[in-house]
C-alpha cells in the first residue's frame, strides 16, 4: 500500500508541476489575445487597456497563476476570451467528444491487437507471423496523415460512411437508438484510422512480450502437464507477459485526450484537439491552459492506473 | 520485516589457508561471500583486511583492496558479458590498471589460461561457446588475473558434472598447495552445500545455519566428531542416509 | 508381461543454427515396469534429458526423430497428434524438471496451478478440484499445506517449490513419473527429503519413476535399476546395487572414481588429485564409428574404434556394451 501512496503523491506533484510549466510557457509566448484587436482601427487603445485589465492580463505572472489556481479550487478553469464564456464547460464538451472517439478506438485497437500479437508469437517464423508482422511494418511506415487522408478519400469517393463531423444535421431530434447508429457511422472513419495507427506498435509489443514468455520454463512445464495449447496461451503466457503490456496500456490511457489531434482535424471530429489548436493560434490563454491541464490529468492518471494495475497483477511487486 | 542473513559471525582467514563454509540454503553463506568481496555492506560489525577495517577506508583505498578478494559464482552461464571474447574478458583489468601493450596482454592471457588448463586457441572465442566447465575455469582465470590474496568460490562447482568438478577441484588443490610460497598462494574460501567436495579439498570447516556459525574447526576432526545437529544433518545427507533415519533410536 | 513403457531404437538429432547436427540419442532402447524406480545416470551431453523428454514426446523445435518408437502400454506416443499427446501428458506420464522456480507460473497461486492440471484432464467441478488439491497438499506438506496452497512461487523455498511441481505431476495419478535432475538446485538436506517423498509416492501409488541425474550417490538405496548413459547411448544397465558398487563398463568405473566419498575422506584425508576421466567430452556432431568412449578408455582395444559393441551379460547380471565382455 505504501507503494501506491508513493505513486499517487508522485502523480499529484507531476500534475502541479505541469500546470506551472504550462502557465509559464503560454504566457511567455509573445503576444496575447488582444493583439489582433490592436490592428483594428475601430477599437480604441483605452478599450484595449480596459479589456486587458478586466482579464487581469496586466497583472504580473505569479499573481495570475495564483488567481487561476484559486479559481481551479472552486471548480472553474478561467475564462475564454474568444468565446466569452467560462473555460470548463467549453472544454468539457470537447473532451467528451474526443473521449467517445478515443475510448472506442483504444478498446478496439487492443481487442484486435491482442489476438494478433499472441498468434504472431505462437506461430513465430511461420506464415501467419509473417503476414501479421509484414502488415504491421507497412502500417508503421505509412505516415499517419497519409493514412488519414487516404481513408478520407475512400469515404468521400465511396460514400460508404460519413466523411466528417460527429453527427448528421438534425440528429438531436432522432430517438436514442437512431442517434447512436448515427454516431457510430460518423465514428467509423476516425476510429478506423486511429486503430490502424495504433496497431503496429501494439502488435509488436504484444508479440515480443508473449514470445519472450513462451520460451520460459513454466510454459514447457505446463505443456508437460497436458494443459491444452489455447489455455496455455491465454491463461498462462499472456498473464505472465502482462507487465510490459500494462505499462503500454497506461500509455494508451494517457493518450486518450492528446493522441488524436491529427485525426480529429482531418475528419472534422469536434474534439479537444482542434479546439485547443484554435485557442493556441488565438492566444486564448485560459482555454489553452485548461485543455493542457485536462490532457495532463489523463496522462498522469494513465501512468498511475498502470502502476495500480501492475501492483494488482504482479504478486511479486505486491509482496515486496 | 527484516531478516537476519548473518548473525554475529566472526572468524579469521589466515593467508594461504583452505577453508570450507558449508550450510543448507538460507544459512547465510552467500551473504557472507558477498560481504567479504565488498559487494555488500554489513549492518553492524567489521571486516578487516590485512588489519584495516573496510568501513573506514576511502573509495580509492577500497579500489585497491577489491582486486585482492576475488569471487567466483555458481552460474557459469551468466558470469560473462556474452559479446566479449575470452581475451577481452581477461585483459580488461590490465587495460585499466597496467601499461602493457596488446601483445603483452595476449601473452599474459594465454599464460593465465594455461594455469587453469584451458588451451590458448579459445582466446578468440566468445564465452557463450564454451562448455560449463570451461567457463568456470575461465572465471577462475579471471579471478587469478588480479593475483588475489583471497579466492572465494560460491557454489562454483555445484552446477557441473562430477568428472568436470574433479578436474576443477584438482586445479584448486594445485593453486592452494601448501608447498607454494605464501606470497604466491591465495587463501581459498570454498562455500558450498556439497560437504563431500568441501571435505576433499579444504583443511578447515565452518558450518553455518540460519545466519550463525554453529561449528568450526579442522576438517578431519569435525567430520569424525560433529558436535552440532546441523553438521550431522549435512553429513547424513552426504552419506546417502536420509535425515529422518537419524532420528530413529538405535536398536 | 508387457512393460509399462518401452523405448525401441530411438534416435534423435538436433539441428543447430550453424547447420550442424547433434546426435543426442542413438538407437536407444529401454523398458520400465510398473512401479519400479529406474535411475538414468549420465553427464551433460549423454542424452539423458533428451531421453526423459522423449518419453512424453516433448521435443524442442529443432529436434528430429530418426527412427524408433516410444510405446506406452503398447501405443506409440511418437505417432500421436498434439491434442492426443496432451491427454497423455500429466495424466498417464508426467515430468518434473530441475529448476522448480522456473517450472511454476510466477503470478499464479500454486494451489491453482495444481488445480489447472486437474482441470485439463478431468471434468470435476471447481469445488471438487479444490478439495482434491487440498488433500494432496495435506499429505505432502502436513501443517503447512494451508499456507502453501495460497502462496505464490516466489514466497516458497526451493524444496517447497519442487514439492509443488511433484504435486502437479501426480495429481492426475499417472503411472510413470519422469524426474529430470529434480534435486540439482537443492541443498543436500532438502535433496534427501525430496527423494523420500518420491519413494513414498512410489509405494502408495505404485508409481514408476525414471530418475535422471548425474549425482550417482542419490541412486543408492533409491533406484531399483540403473542405466548409465554416454554420448547418446546406454552403456550399462542392471540392478542399482550392482551397477553402483561393482560397475563393469570402463566409463561407469571411471565416473564412480571421480566422485569422492565421505568415508574415504574421513579415514584418510589426502590432498592429492582426485581421479579424473582423461580426454574431452565426446563430440556429438557426427555418428560414432565405434564405441564413443574409446578415445578415453584405459582398456581400449583395436576393435573398439571399428564398431559399436552390442549388449552382453557381465558377470554380475548387469548388461554392458563393451567388447571386454563380448559384444
Amino acid at each position: 500500500m505504501r507503494y501506491l501512496a508513493r505513486r499517487f503523491l508522485h502523480a499529484a506533484m507531476l500534475l502541479a508541476a505541469t500546470t506551472v510549466v504550462t502557465f509559464l510557457f503560454t504566457t511567455l509566448a509573445p503576444g496575447n489575445y488582444f493583439d489582433e484587436m490592436r490592428l483594428n482601427p475601430q477599437i480604441s487603445p483605452e478599450t484595449l487597456t480596459a479589456l486587458k485589465a478586466r482579464y487581469d492580463l496586466d497583472k504580473p505572472l505569479p499573481v495570475r497563476y495564483l488567481v487561476w489556481v484559486k479559481s481551479l479550487a472552486h471548480g472553474e478553469m478561467g475564462y475564454s476570451f474568444a468565446y466569452n464564456s467560462p473555460v470548463l464547460p467549453l472544454v468539457a464538451v470537447r473532451a467528451r467528444n474526443t473521449l467517445l472517439l478515443t475510448i472506442t478506438a483504444t478498446l478496439l485497437a487492443w481487442l484486435i491487437a491482442l489476438p494478433l500479437g499472441v498468434w504472431s508469437a505462437e506461430y513465430a517464423g511461420r506464415w501467419l507471423d509473417h503476414v501479421i508482422t509484414g502488415t504491421s511494418a507497412i502500417l508503421l511506415v505509412i505516415p499517419d496523415i497519409a493514412l488519414a487522408l487516404g481513408f478520407l478519400l475512400i469515404a468521400v469517393q465511396t460514400r460508404w460512411f460519413p466523411a466528417g463531423g460527429m453527427a448528421s444535421v438534425g440528429a438531436e431530434s432522432l430517438p436514442f437508438a437512431n442517434r447512436l447508429w448515427d454516431l457510430a457511422q460518423h465514428m467509423f472513419l476516425p476510429a478506423t484510422i486511429l486503430v490502424l495507427i495504433a496497431q503496429p506498435i501494439l502488435v509488436r509489443h504484444i508479440r515480443a512480450a508473449v514470445a519472450d514468455v513462451l520460451g520460459e520454463g513454466f510454459i514447457r512445464a505446463a505443456e508437460a502437464h497436458g494443459i491444452p495449447r489455447s489455455r496455455l496461451l491465454w491463461r498462462y503466457a499472456l498473464p505472465a507477459a502482462a507487465n510490459p503490456l500494462i505499462s503500454l496500456f497506461g500509455f494508451s490511457i494517457g493518450a486518450l485526450l492528446s493522441g488524436s489531434l491529427l485525426v480529429e482535424v482531418v475528419t472534422s471530429w469536434p474534439g479537444l484537439g482542434p479546439f485547443l489548436l484554435e485557442a493556441i493560434l488565438a492566444r486564448d490563454l485560459y482555454v489553452v491552459i485548461g485543455g493542457v491541464l485536462l490532457s495532463t490529468v489523463f496522462l498522469v492518471a494513465g501512468n498511475f492506473i498502470a502502476d495500480v494495475a501492475l501492483f494488482w497483477a504482479d504478486p511479486r511487486i505486491r509482496t515486496e | 520485516m527484516s531478516v537476519r542473513a548473518l548473525d554475529q559471525v566472526s572468524f579469521v582467514v589466515q593467508p594461504g589457508t583452505r577453508i570450507a563454509i558449508v550450510g543448507a540454503s538460507g544459512s547465510g553463506k552467500s551473504t557472507l561471500a558477498a560481504c567479504l568481496a565488498c559487494l555488500e555492506k554489513p549492518s553492524s560489525g567489521s571486516i578487516c583486511f590485512q588489519g584495516r577495517n573496510l568501513e573506514f577506508l576511502s573509495e580509492s583505498e577500497l579500489q585497491n583492496i577489491r582486486p585482492q578478494v576475488q569471487l567466483v559464482f555458481q552460474d557459469p552461464a551468466m558470469a560473462f558479458n556474452p559479446i566479449f571474447t575470452v581475451l577481452e574478458i581477461l585483459e580488461e583489468p590490465w587495460i585499466l590498471q597496467t601499461k602493457l601493450n596488446s601483445e603483452e596482454r595476449k601473452e599474459r592471457a594465454a599464460e593465465l589460461l594455461g594455469r587453469v588448463g584451458l588451451p590458448r586457441r579459445i582466446l578468440d572465442r566468445k564465452s557463450a561457446d564454451l562448455s560449463g566447465g570451461q567457463r568456470q575455469r575461465l572465471a577462475i582465470a579471471r579471478a587469478l588475473a588480479l593475483e588475489p590474496k583471497i579466492l572465494i568460490l560460491d557454489e562454483a562447482l555445484s552446477a557441473l558434472d562430477y568428472s568436470v568438478q574433479a578436474q576443477i577441484a584438482n586445479l584448486l588443490l594445485d593453486l592452494a598447495d601448501p608447498s607454494i610460497p605464501l606470497a604466491a598462494r591465495p587463501a581459498v574460501l570454498f562455500i558450498t552445500h556439497d560437504l563431500v567436495m568441501a571435505a576433499r579439498i579444504t583443511d578447515e570447516i565452518i558450518v553455518m545455519q540460519s545466519g550463525r556459525i554453529v561449528e568450526s574447526g579442522p576438517m578431519r576432526e569435525v567430520m569424525r566428531n560433529p558436535a552440532h545437529m546441523a553438521t550431522r544433518a549435512l553429513i547424513a545427507g552426504a552419506s546417502g542416509v536420509s535425515s529422518s533415519h537419524e532420528k530413529r533410536p538405535a536398536v | 508381461m508387457e512393460p509399462l513403457l518401452e523405448v525401441r531404437d530411438l534416435s534423435v538429432r538436433y539441428q543447430m543454427r550453424d547447420g550442424g547436427e547433434v546426435f543426442a540419442l542413438s538407437e536407444t532402447s529401454l523398458r520400465i515396469e510398473s512401479g519400479e524406480i529406474v535411475g538414468v545416470l549420465g553427464e551433460s551431453g549423454s542424452g539423458k534429458s533428451t531421453l526423459g523428454a522423449s518419453l512424453l514426446a516433448m521435443f524442442p523445435r529443432n529436434a528430429a526423430i530418426h527412427g524408433g518408437a516410444v510405446l506406452l502400454q503398447g501405443k506409440n506416443l511418437l505417432e500421436l497428434k498434439r491434442n492426443e499427446l496432451a491427454h497423455v501428458r500429466g495424466s498417464r506420464v508426467s515430468l518434473i524438471f530441475q529448476e522448480p522456480g522456473v517450472a511454476l507460473h510466477p503470478t499464479m497461486r500454486v494451489g491453482l496451478q495444481i488445480e489447472e492440471v486437474l482441470k485439463a484432464h478431468t471434468s470435476e467441478d471447481k469445488a471438487a478440484r479444490r478439495r482434491e488439491v487440498r488433500s494432496l497438499l495435506d499429505s505432502i506438506f502436513g501443517t503447512e499445506a494451508e499456507r502453501v496452497y495460497a502462496s505464490y512461487p516466489h514466497q516458497l523455498s526451493g524444496g517447497q517449490r519442487q514439492r509443488i511441481a511433484i504435486a502437479q505431476a501426480i495429481v492426475c495419478k499417472p503411472s510413470l513419473l519422469i524426474a529430470d535432475e529434480p534435486t540439482a538446485s537443492l541443498d543436500s538436506v532438502t535433496q534427501r527429503e525430496i527423494l523420500e517423498l518420491l519413494k513414498r509416492l512410489q509405494k502408495e501409488r505404485n508409481l514408476a519413476i525414471l530418475f535422471i541425474t548425474h549425482a550417482l550417490e542419490l541412486l543408492n538405496g533409491f533406484a531399483d535399476r540403473v542405466m548409465v548413459m554416454y554420448a547418446g547411448e546406454i552403456v550399462e544397465e542392471g540392478e542399482a546395487a550392482k551397477v553402483l558398487r561393482f560397475p563393469q563398463h570402463p566409463y561407469t568405473q571411471a565416473l564412480l572414481t571421480c566422485r569422492p566419498r565421505l568415508e574415504q575422506i574421513k579415514n584418510s584425508p589426502n590432498k592429492a588429485h582426485i581421479p579424473v576421466i582423461p580426454g574431452d567430452a565426446p563430440d556429438l556432431s557426427a555418428k560414432f564409428l565405434g564405441c564413443a568412449f574409446a578415445p578415453r578408455c584405459p582398456e581400449k582395444m583395436q576393435i573398439c574404434s571399428e564398431r559399436m559393441p552390442e549388449f552382453s551379460n557381465a558377470g554380475n547380471g548387469a548388461k554392458v556394451r563393451c567388447f571386454k565382455f563380448g559384444g
